[in-house]
C-alpha cells in the first residue's frame, strides 16, 4: 500500500473507528491506542484482504477482537444476557430528542452493559446494518438482533431518565417556570 | 407476528437504507403498513436513530490521532514495497539494489572514494530495500542533531527555511562507503514522508558545485539533490515529485 492509500484509509476510518473504539474501551487513551493498533495491523496484513469493499468490516473486526484480547488478560469476559423486558420502552420522547448530544450519549452508553455497547454503537456509528455486525463481532444474527433490541431498550429507559432528572433539577418545587421567576 | 415481535424485528433497522429489501424486515414492515398504532411507534423510532446517529457521530476524536498513526506507520515501515502484485519487480529491483548495497555500503574498513552518483544510488538502494528504519523518534530536531553528533554522523548542516512547514519525526545515522551519513525523516505538508540523506561534500570525489536543486522520478520515488558548501543533500520520498518541490518554494 503506498503512503497516500494508507493515509486515505486511516483519513476515512479513524473516527468512527476511535469512536467504536471509545465506546468499548471508555478512555480516550485506551480508545487511541485500539485505533492506533488496527491501522497498524492493516499495515501488515492488508494484503489478504482480496476483496477491498471489506475493508471497514474488517478494520471494525479487528479493533473489537484487540479490544476483547486486552480485555481477557485482565479478565474473562462474562456474558450474562438479561431477560427481554415485556414491553419495550418506548422510544425517546420528542421533547427530548433534539436535546441528545454526544456528551449524554457518551454517559448513558457508559452506564450499559459491555456486550450491548458494541452492537449499539456500531449500529449508530455509519449505519452499520446487524449482518456486518453480526460478522465484526462474530455472533449469530438472532443474537445481534435480541441485542440490538436489549441495547436500545436500556439506552432509552437511561437517556429518558437523565432527562427526567435535569427536568427535576430544573423545576425543584416542582412548580412552574413563571413560579421560578417571581 | 404481535405488535412486540414487530417492533423488536425493527429495531436492526435502518430507515433510508437498503433494509426494506431484507426478507427478514418485510413481515414486519408489512405489518406496519396495516396498524396506525405500529406507524406511530415506527415513525418516533426513526426520529430517535437519527437523533442518536448524529448525536454519536459528533463524539469527538482527536485532531492529532491521524499523525499519531501516520508516524507509527512510517516508523514501521518506511516507503518499503508494499504490494504483492509488484512481487515481481520488485525482486529484480531488489537483485540490482542488494548488489548495490553490497558494493557501496560497508560497515567496516577505510572509507573509499565516493561519487555523488554513487551516493544518489545507494540511497534509492536503501529506501526501496526498505533499509530506512528509524534509530531515534523525536519532533525535536535539536535533540535528533544532540543524537546525530553523539553518533558521530554529519551535524551542523543547514535545511532550506522552507523546510520549517514539515514536521521531524527521527533520524538515523547510516554509513555508504563507510561515509557516515544523517539521514532525517520528515513528513511533508501533503502527507506523504521524506528521508533527507545529508553527507560531508568534501567526501565526496565529484560534488557538484552549490546551485539549483536537481529532481528526480524513479518509478514511485522522486528525489531532490542539492548542496553547499559543506554538505551535500538528497531528499527521497514515496510521491509525486511535486510534494517534494513544494518544500523548496
Amino acid at each position: 500500500m503506498k503512503a497516500n492509500e494508507f493515509q486515505l484509509l486511516v483519513d476515512e476510518y479513524y473516527e468512527p473507528l476511535y469512536r467504536f473504539a471509545f465506546s468499548l474501551a471508555k478512555t480516550p487513551e485506551d480508545a487511541a491506542d485500539l485505533t492506533q493498533q488496527t491501522f497498524a495491523t492493516w499495515a501488515k496484513k492488508q494484503h489478504q484482504i482480496r476483496d477491498r469493499k471489506k475493508v471497514k468490516s474488517w478494520l471494525f473486526t479487528t479493533l473489537y477482537r484487540d479490544f476483547l484480547g486486552q480485555k481477557q488478560k485482565k479478565q474473562r469476559l462474562v456474558m450474562e444476557e438479561p431477560e427481554l423486558p415485556d414491553r419495550l420502552p418506548d422510544p425517546v420522547p420528542e421533547k427530548y430528542l433534539h436535546q441528545i448530544d454526544s456528551k449524554i450519549l457518551l454517559s448513558c452508553l457508559d452506564e450499559m452493559d459491555e456486550n450491548y455497547r458494541a452492537p449499539l454503537s456500531l449500529f449508530y456509528l455509519e449505519d452499520v446494518s446487524y449482518r456486518d455486525i453480526s460478522e465484526i463481532l462474530d455472533l449469530p444474527i438472532g443474537t445481534v438482533m435480541s441485542r440490538l433490541n436489549r441495547a436500545k431498550a436500556q439506552l432509552r429507559d437511561r437517556i429518558t431518565e437523565k432527562f427526567k432528572k435535569s427536568d427535576l433539577i430544573s423545576f425543584p418545587n416542582l412548580g412552574t417556570s413563571s413560579d421560578q421567576n417571581e | 407476528m404481535n405488535k412486540q415481535l414487530v417492533k423488536e424485528t425493527l429495531s436492526a433497522f435502518r430507515h433510508g437504507l437498503d433494509d426494506p429489501e431484507d426478507p427478514v424486515f418485510q413481515e414486519a414492515l408489512a405489518e406496519v403498513e396495516k396498524d396506525p398504532e405500529l406507524q406511530k411507534w415506527q415513525q418516533q423510532a426513526i426520529l430517535e436513530d437519527q437523533a442518536l446517529r448524529r448525536a454519536f457521530n459528533r463524539s469527538p476524536a482527536p485532531k492529532d490521532l491521524p499523525e499519531k498513526i501516520y508516524a507509527q506507520h512510517q516508523s514501521a515501515k518506511i516507503l518499503s514495497f508494499p504490494s504483492h502484485k509488484q512481487t515481481f519487480s520488485a525482486v529484480a529491483v531488489a537483485v540490482i539494489l542488494v548488489a548495490a548495497l553490497f558494493i557501496f555500503i560497508k560497515v567496516d574498513g577505510p572509507a573509499s572514494s565516493l561519487t555523488a552518483e554513487e551516493f544518489v544510488s545507494s540511497t534509492f538502494a536503501l529506501e526501496s530495500g526498505g533499509h530506512t528504519d528509524l534509530d531515534f523518534i523525536s519532533s525535536d530536531l535539536d535533540e535528533k542533531i544532540r543524537w546525530l553528533a553523539d553518533s558521530n554522523a554529519p551535524t551542523g548542516w543547514e535545511l532550506p527555511e522552507s523546510f520549517q512547514v514539515a514536521v521531524a519525526s527521527g533520524c538515523s545515522k547510516v554509513h555508504i562507503k563507510n561515509h557516515p551519513v544523517s539521514m532525517v525523516c520528515y513528513r511533508l505538508p501533503e502527507g506523504p514522508m521524506a528521508h533527507i540523506y545529508v553527507i560531508k561534500r568534501d567526501a565526496l570525489s565529484q560534488a557538484t558545485p552549490p546551485g539549483e536543486v536537481h529532481y528526480d522520478q524513479s518509478g514511485d520515488f522522486s528525489s531532490a539533490r542539492w548542496c553547499d558548501g559543506k554538505f551535500y543533500y538528497i531528499a527521497i520520498a514515496q510521491a509525486p515529485r511535486e510534494s517534494l518541490a513544494g518544500l523548496f518554494e
